[in-house]
């Protein structure tokens, strides 16, 4: 690219959420025509800055030009009048129009007070053959497949002759013959003058397609790069980082018999038929700490959903000290396996239920707590509520008839934690059990982790944070595209290695 | 610590009662400028009679009349409370409420009324709950099995019964010379005890004390029991309910066959009463049906509460049958009714608005507390 024009300069962007800092003076030129890749783990501030230049957030300080003009991006309005366009994650469409339809609504041509079809329709015809976005302009939406929805958005984007396109992790949900349609449609558009922003995880697809990328971590820009000059092992060593770790005491693990033994497990996405979990097998021993790393949407949560019953799984086997609880209810697993869900307030708790009921949630119907012909014990209600908080100091305004909403995350996280830790089930999962907490919690629920697993129970972390994975876990599993790249040893590999396998770049020979 | 807040006056447990205590105030003030703009000269007298319930004009026998129409909202005003704790927006109360009437009338007429002693009108009654339960049934199916939105399954099944319930009454129990279902036997009408007496009305019956036994048993129910505990889980947070491995297919039925069986027992009540209430063939939804919303809302969902939002309820319509004598036509009453019961659904709305506003302070507060705690 000879072209050094800029076309985009953020200038000490700064924005802030509560209790982070999501973007940290960050100053950054696009150039005119090229394509730019942002890289970085969950969190790091890509999707934030992106939002900022669309229009959706607006920074603290720091200032943005547009082909050399400064400028104030108030809302996505605005945006698409300076040119920019977002293909979002999650496609924006109505799923009961058409392609056309879709394309032009709320820019339609109109003769008097009736719509011109006929002049959008060549407009998108003519946009589309350009392109080289093969799409049906009559279909209907529900009806074609995501990488078509796809084309559609880019489509919507270039109808309203948007010059700088953002994409927000586009290829999260294609099939690889889709990406590789994708990757040649981003080039064809950067030929044709556009400026392609891209965010992405992926870093042999940012190698592949990008003439630059940046690294963003933890909100502050590390380095930019030309694709050609790097290696997708210097980009992920960039990525991850060095950071440091909070150490977790603990002495060396003691496993001992098989408590959870997952085998060919496989979960297909009914709507894309993608095998979002595709044929995972591992087992967690009594008195070991196994963890599943990888980067988010790799097919962890659904694992996690599959296994506590949450969701149905199409293959495979999941047993329980030797039993097999692939077909049990939620209600006979969670007697045998204590979860501590991803999302606190979806699953975890009754928001509007006080703490005192929300740590009999699993529990209320057992002896004590419910008499014979069903009327419950409030005593006993009480009395446990009282007794865990204690044991796992959890805070709040008025104790246990506190309302569960009106606490606060890391104390609304300890009642989780506290309830299915006093199950005394022999298999724990946990599943990001330290999101958005403080220091001080992490350490807390990193301690409760290690003394379960100390006192012979089989715990299944889930995380997104590596430093946690490999501070805790005794073991790791790194998951990528639904599949089990590789079982790792947190003490002989390093950080930079795991990345590597998080992001798909290697893999262990299968056995 | 403990106790430090507890002393404090805690205005966050009391939002319900005030945003009802809203509705109803801002209801009335509505109600009286109505009034003012259809007879300026008439209107302040017509407004006092309203809220005073025209015990100033009849007395203490309006209490008799007061308890008639309280009983059938009670009942479905329960039956509201249930399901919407539940997280089942059951508006099939007036088709639910018309089955439990129809069934008790045909069984009264055709099948109870010479069993012996309170077997006469005791069957009838449990049959017409049944019949409500029944009516319930269906959507309740059609919601847990294939996800069929409940509000649209009940208003359907409204209709259904509406028309269908004509084809009954015109072939089993209809009364050509009045135009409406036949009187039930006397034998089969609700026993009166010492309600006359203590109402000093003679067509007074014990509808009122069944319907008050219904209400303390669901809030039994809701609040002491493991099965509420469930419903309300389901409720407020279907997917934690999941979580904790509650079955909420079971619960989505249990909730609405019990809010079916509670209006087809208002139903039933109603048409046993003493005073006798009879089905006119007209295409009407049963009112009664619908006004059960509005008791649950003015209740907050609370079947205790409803006790209370359905003799108010029942209080306004009283008082409002006398504003006839000022010239008022009869309608204006439903008019001002309709009024307070849309503000009754804007209590639901205030109590999340006052709730909102409420949680942000203490949010703050109790953030202060947890420091301190440290």
């Amino acid at each position: 690219m000879e072209n050094t024009e800029n076309i985009i300069e953020f200038r000490h962007i700064t924005k802030r959420f509560p209790g982070i800092i999501a973007c940290n003076d960050i100053s950054l030129d696009i150039r005119k025509g090229e394509i730019h890749a942002l890289l970085g783990e969950n969190g790091a501030g890509k999707s934030t800055l992106m939002s900022v230049l669309f229009g959706m957030y607006t920074p603290e300080e720091g200032t943005i030009s547009i082909r050399g003009q400064e400028v104030k991006i108030t809302n996505p309005r605005v945006a698409t009048e300076l040119g920019i366009g977002m293909v979002h994650q999650h496609f924006k469409l109505v799923q009961n129009y058409t392609v056309l339809q879709n394309i032009v609504l709320g820019s339609e041509t109109v003769k008097g007070p009736f719509l011109d079809m006929d002049v959008c329709r060549k407009k998108v015809v003519e946009l589309s053959q350009k392109y080289g976005l093969a799409i049906d302009p009559d279909a209907l939406i529900e009806n074609i497949t995501v990488g078509q929805q796809q084309r559609c958005e880019i489509l919507k984007m270039l109808y309203r002759e948007a010059e700088i396109l953002i994409f927000d992790e586009p290829t999260a949900v294609l099939t690889p013959q889709e990406i590789d349609e994708l990757m040649e449609i981003m080039k064809g558009l950067a030929k044709e003058g556009h400026t392609i922003l891209f965010i992405s995880h992926k870093l042999e697809e940012i190698k592949r397609v990008s003439d630059r990328v940046t690294i963003l971590r933890r909100g502050k820009l590390i380095q930019t790069l030309n694709a050609a000059d790097t290696t997708t092992t210097q980009m992920g060593e960039l990525m991850v980082g060095r950071s440091v770790n909070f150490h977790v005491e603990k002495g060396p693990a003691h496993p001992g018999e098989v408590a959870l033994d997952v085998q060919h497990l496989t979960m297909i996405n009914s709507e894309t038929k993608k095998r979002v979990v595709n044929d995972v097998s591992f087992q967690v021993r009594k008195g070991e700490i196994l963890a599943i790393a990888g980067i988010d949407g790799n097919g962890q949560s659904e694992l996690i959903y599959g296994l506590t019953g949450l969701m149905p799984i199409d293959e495979g086997t999941i047993r329980i000290n030797g039993e097999d609880y692939t077909r049990k209810s939620i209600r006979d697993r969670n007697l045998v396996m204590s979860h501590i869900p991803e999302d606190r307030h979806k699953f975890g708790l009754v928001l509007d239920y006080p703490l005192s009921y929300n740590l009999a949630l699993k529990n209320y119907f057992k002896p004590g707590f419910v008499s014979k012909i069903g009327f419950l014990n409030f005593g006993k209600f009480d009395s446990y509520a009282d007794e865990l908080i204690n044991k796992f100091d959890i805070r709040s305004g008025q104790g246990k008839i506190t309302m569960a909403r009106s606490m606060s995350g890391g104390n609304q996280q300890k009642a989780i934690v506290a309830r299915e830790i006093d199950q005394g089930c022999d298999v724990l999962v946990a599943v990001q059990p330290t999101r958005g907490l403080d220091v001080g919690a992490i350490e807390f629920i990193h301690k409760q982790l290690v003394e379960q697993r100390d006192n012979g129970k089989a715990v299944l972390l889930m995380s997104f944070e590596l430093d946690e994975v490999m501070d805790v876990a005794d073991r790791i599993i790194v998951m990528f595209e639904g599949e089990i790249m590789g079982t790792l040893d947190p003490k002989q590999v390093t950080v930079e290695e795991v990345g590597l396998y998080m992001a798909g770049v290697k893999r262990e020979e299968k056995k | 610590m403990s106790e430090k807040v507890k002393r404090k006056f805690d205005i966050t447990k009391y939002t319900g009662l005030l945003s009802s205590l809203i509705a109803i105030v801002g209801g009335l003030l509505v109600a009286f400028f109505v009034l003012m703009i259809t007879n300026p000269s008439k209107g302040p007298i017509a407004f006092w009679t309203l809220i005073t319930g025209g015990f100033g004009m009849g007395g203490i026998k309006n209490l008799g009349s007061l308890f008639y129409f309280a009983t059938p909202i009670l009942c479905t005003g329960i039956a509201m409370c249930v399901a919407f704790q539940a997280g089942i927006f059951n508006i099939g109360g007036p088709g639910q409420y018309s089955v439990g009437a129809l069934a008790a009338i045909l069984t009264a007429l055709y099948v109870s009324k010479d069993l012996p002693g309170p077997l006469a009108w005791i069957v009838p009654l449990i049959v017409s709950t049944l019949a409500g339960a029944a009516w319930a049934l269906i959507p309740g199916i059609l919601k847990a099995f294939f996800n069929v939105n409940v509000v649209i399954g009940t208003i359907m099944f409204n209709y259904i019964e509406m028309y269908y319930m004509m084809h009954w009454i015109n072939n089993y129990c209809y009364d050509a010379m009045k135009g409406q279902t036949r009187a039930v036997p006397g034998s089969t009408k609700l026993p009166q005890w010492f309600m006359p007496s203590i109402t000093s009305n003679k067509a007074a019956d014990i509808g009122i004390i069944i319907a008050i036994i219904f209400a303390v048993l669901a809030w039994v129910l809701m609040e002491k029991t493991e099965l509420g505990y469930e419903l309300k889980a389901c409720g407020k947070n279907a997917e934690a309910s999941r979580y904790a491995g509650i079955k909420s297919k079971r619960n989505i039925m249990i909730s609405i066959l019990l809010s079916g069986a509670l209006c087809g027992l208002g139903g039933g009540l109603t048409h046993l009463s003493v005073s006798g209430t009879y089905i006119t063939m007209k295409e009407a939804l049963a009112a009664e049906g619908f006004n059960g919303i509005a008791v649950a809302c003015l209740a907050n969902n609370s079947p205790l509460g409803a006790i209370f939002g359905a003799l108010f309820l029942a209080f306004l319509t009283v008082g409002g049958n006398y504003m006839q004598i000022f010239g008022f036509q009869r309608e204006i009453v439903s008019v001002i009714t309709s009024v307070i019961i849309y503000f009754a659904a804007f209590s639901l709305l205030l109590k999340t608005y006052i709730e909102k506003l409420l949680n942000r302070q203490k949010k703050e507060i109790n953030k202060v507390t947890g420091e301190e705690l440290k």
